[in-house]
């Protein structure tokens, strides 16, 4: 290979085009002692790339970038599992919707059964109906009114016990 | 805010279902083989008052506070002991209150008012347990306790 490919090569290393075995090979070739002056620059900072011994890291950058991905992870986790629910809160309002609408058409449903077969006229002649709304009011009323003369009743003999009591009382007062 | 909703969806549902009992109880009852029903309606009860009806009762005062008179009768014993069963404690629910229990050697009368505020009623029921038959009287409409006492006959009522 020519000095020309060696430049070539690098230009490919560094735009992340190159093999391994081509990184291998600029590898060997800078490794050498025959560098032309004109590559030496290149050279440091080509070996540079593959030193690691003698990088120091400070510890206060690592806790940054573990602290980073663990954000980063936190923020991953987080935005899916409130997707998840809020896709289930979704399912389960569908899922409630439909069984109101399931209840509500069976209610109308059975309301207008009800209503067809209780709640509509039984007589279709007036005076007919009439005699019978006639007959329920009066068994209510007779009913009401035998219940209001017990009440009255019991209100009288009240009355009368306590004019009696209070009779009593003032005799005794005297 | 949000937890109001599913709240309010299952008080819907509530009031519905409570609504639809009663019609289902009265349903029930009113197919049966061996009981009697009779239904009034509005129209039926605003066309009486252009009658001549000779009776004690001025049904054409109370024709146009009732929406219908609904009547269920059976002397039927089985259905009696189970209707009188039901209708007891369907009565006795939180939507009624008693308003009247009158009992004599003969029978037991119970009165039942569902109130539609503090004023209005809008429904009277009246339950007859005889021996021999029972019988469910609903009147429905808007009422007041005015109109109950007017419904009731030679009483004077001290206030």
């Amino acid at each position: 290979m020519t000095i020309n490919d060696y430049k070539a090569l690098l230009n490919d290393f560094y735009e992340g085009k190159t093999t391994l075995e081509q990184e291998k090979a600029l590898r060997n070739f800078f490794e050498s002692k025959e560098i032309p002056a004109s590559l030496l620059n290149e050279q440091q900072l080509f070996l540079s790339c593959f030193k690691t011994d003698d990088l120091e890291i400070p510890p206060a950058l690592i806790g940054k970038i573990n602290t980073l991905i663990n954000e980063k992870a936190g923020i991953q986790s987080t935005i899916p599992s409130g997707k998840v629910i809020r896709t289930q809160w979704i399912w389960i309002g569908t899922i409630a919707a439909s069984f109101l609408l399931l209840f509500a058409a069976i209610g109308i449903r059975e309301y207008r059964t009800n209503l067809s077969s209780i709640y509509t006229d039984t007589f279709t002649n007036p005076q007919d109906a009439a005699w019978e709304a006639q007959r329920a009011l009066q068994l209510v009323s007779k009913n009401l009114s035998t219940g209001y003369s017990q009440v009255n009743y019991a209100k009288a003999k009240f009355n009368k016990a306590g004019s009696t009591v209070n009779k009593q009382l003032t005799k005794i007062a005297k | 805010m949000k937890i109001k909703h599913p709240l309010l969806l299952a008080a819907l549902l509530l009031l519905t279902g409570s609504c639809l009992a009663q019609k289902s109880f009265l349903e029930r009852y009113s197919k049966m083989d061996g009981v009697t029903t009779v239904y009034i309606s509005k129209t039926m009860l605003q066309i009486m008052p252009q009658m001549e009806i000779y009776a004690d009762i001025d049904l054409q005062e109370f024709s146009g506070r009732l929406t219908g008179i609904l009547i269920l009768t059976s002397e039927k014993e089985s259905i009696t002991k189970q209707m009188r069963s039901e209708a007891t404690e369907f009565y006795s629910g939180k939507a009624f209150e008693v308003l009247m229990k009158i009992k004599d050697d003969e029978s037991l009368v119970s009165f039942y008012i569902r109130r539609k505020n503090e004023q209005r009623i809008a429904e009277l029921v009246m339950l007859v347990d005889d021996e021999d038959e029972f019988v469910i009287i609903q009147m429905i409409g808007d009422l007041t306790m005015e109109d109950i006492k007017k419904m009731t006959k030679d009483v004077q009522f001290d206030h």
